[in-house]
């Protein structure tokens, strides 16, 4: 598999009221052309942080993160062009309707009127938002704004995607519903970096999964081989035994 | 650099969209604004021994008013979605510096804003006619001054947002901010009255960005003489952009720890 990404040693210190505060210690790994990379970890442990840094959200402390061999803060626009990004926040402007706000992404990303049309009505169908349009996005419940939360980060079909606990709120139907629609975008060849809670849900999604606990990979590898490796039949009694492992230490 | 330009465009763009939204209320609160204020300076207060061109002077020195009173609503917006919502986090993703998506907020602000300031000048030449005279009025300089005014004030709410930590600590913004910058900022006098009565204070009213921005229209709405030199005010509501610009972007990227 060709490398995509290649994260090096990144740290982030957060300073706050004299405190300091260090959430990733020097964290390195590989990510992975077309893969879906899984990150779990409990509350805390590092995951929001680092998918922050790599959407070039958040300022590293020290390290770096390479895309074709050169620093991603070196290609910060052409970067973020090819970068999807959901956060764990809806942070949304929510005096727009569907239809607008769409539309005003499509724009941001130079798209033309055209292409835009087109892309919306594809996320339309695809999110079942086709009949909420014109709804202003604080009439919207949560989960449909979470659909459209989702369905804006990919609207600008960007080549590597961020999930940051995308299914959190969400009831199990539209859950499934958006786990086809993330191995379809790993079909059409898409990088998905996906942080979860769920465990099944990393463990069905997740070509890779990595553990990340008090700011530290634990494990990184295939689900497949790190059940094997930790003698577990299900990816939750693997996680807590890295969890428990690493706080015993 | 052209889809730079594009994105720029479209988040300032999306800022008038929202204004769009409530235009027709906005509209109403400017005209009852503007006529309260003719009816009171043009019509009450001769009676009391002011001049009958005060109304006209008053009227003209809203155009910036408004603006700092509109932009100023929305610091409080931004400083809670910055503590909390973390709405703007969405515009630093996007293919654009981080410095640009963070100006393009209060230019945003600046051209909603203007949109509706603007209106004072043909409402208020309706309503008062023949008593607001335009003889020495300077189409361009008047455009490149209420522009300039408008960017001044976005540039300047936004460094208030910046040193804001929380919500809970915007009350003082109207007592400490607004009321002096308005009282001291030329509304009601010109500033060569103060500097007639006392050269010291005069120069300190220069330390009042608001006295650039009345000063400059009204030098263009009613000719030079008897303001502070236009040019000169000019460069100041650069000076202050620049300033404002500058401290407001630093400090909110700062806090937002934002590449």
């Amino acid at each position: 598999m060709n490398t995509l990404l290649k994260i090096q040693n990144i740290s982030k210190i957060y300073s706050s009221e004299k405190k300091l505060v260090e959430a990733l210690k020097g964290v390195t790994f590989n990510i992975y052309e077309k893969e879906i990379f899984g990150l779990l970890g409990v509350n805390g442990a590092g995951k929001t942080t680092l998918s922050s840094i790599i959407a070039t959200l958040l300022k590293k402390t020290a390290g770096d993160i390479l895309y074709k061999e050169k620093s991603i803060f070196h290609q910060l626009i052409s970067f973020r062009k090819i970068l999807g990004f959901c956060p764990q926040m809806q942070n949304l402007d929510m005096d727009f309707n569907i239809d607008e706000s769409l539309y005003l992404v499509g724009r941001y990303y130079s798209m033309t009127k055209k292409e835009i049309e087109l892309r919306r009505e594809f996320l339309l169908d695809q999110f079942d938002l086709k009949r909420y349009r014109k709804f202003n996005l604080h009439s919207l419940s949560g989960g449909y704004r979470q659909r459209f939360l989702i369905a804006r980060s990919v609207m600008h079909d960007p080549k590597i995607i961020i999930m940051d606990e995308p299914t959190v709120g969400l009831d199990p139907k539209l859950r499934r519903h958006l786990w086809k629609f993330i191995l379809d975008l790993k079909a059409e060849g898409k990088t998905i970096i996906l942080t979860t809670h769920y465990l099944d849900e990393a463990d069905i999604l997740s070509d890779r999964i990595c553990v990340i606990d008090q700011g530290s990979i634990k494990a990184i590898d295939k689900p497949s081989v790190l059940k094997q490796k930790w003698n577990h039949e299900n990816l939750e009694d693997l996680f807590l035994e890295l969890i428990k492992e690493k706080n015993n230490e | 650099m052209k889809n730079i330009f594009i994105t720029f465009f479209y988040l300032i763009y999306k800022e008038i969209l929202l204004f769009a939204k409530v235009y027709v209320s906005k509209l109403i609160d400017i005209f009852i604004i503007v006529s309260t204020n003719i009816i009171i300076f043009t019509y009450l207060m001769p009676s009391f021994g002011l001049k009958a061109n005060y109304g006209p002077f008053i009227v003209i020195g809203l155009i910036p008013l408004l603006t700092l009173f509109d932009v100023i609503s929305r610091v409080y917006s931004l400083v809670g979605d910055i503590s909390e919502n973390k709405k703007i986090s969405f515009i630093l993703t996007l293919p654009i510096t981080s410095t640009l998506a963070l100006a393009s907020i209060p230019i945003g602000w600046a051209a909603a804003s203007g949109i509706v300031s603007i209106l004072v000048f043909p409402i208020a030449k309706i309503i008062l006619y023949k008593q607001l005279i335009l003889t020495n009025f300077s189409f361009f300089k008047f455009i490149v001054a209420f522009i300039l005014s408008n960017i001044m004030f976005g540039f300047f709410a936004f460094w208030l947002a910046s040193l804001i930590k929380d919500e809970k600590y915007t009350s003082w913004i109207w007592a400490r901010v607004v009321n002096p910058l308005f009282m001291l900022g030329g509304y009601f006098y010109t500033w060569y009255s103060v500097f007639d009565k006392s050269e010291i204070a005069g120069y300190i009213n220069l330390i009042n960005p608001l006295i650039y921005t009345t000063e400059a229209i009204r030098a263009s709405v009613f000719g030079q003489s008897g303001y502070l030199n236009y040019y000169v005010s000019i460069s100041a509501i650069i000076g202050f952009i620049l300033i404002f610009s500058i401290f407001g972007i630093r400090k909110i990227k700062k806090r937002l720890d934002c590449v």
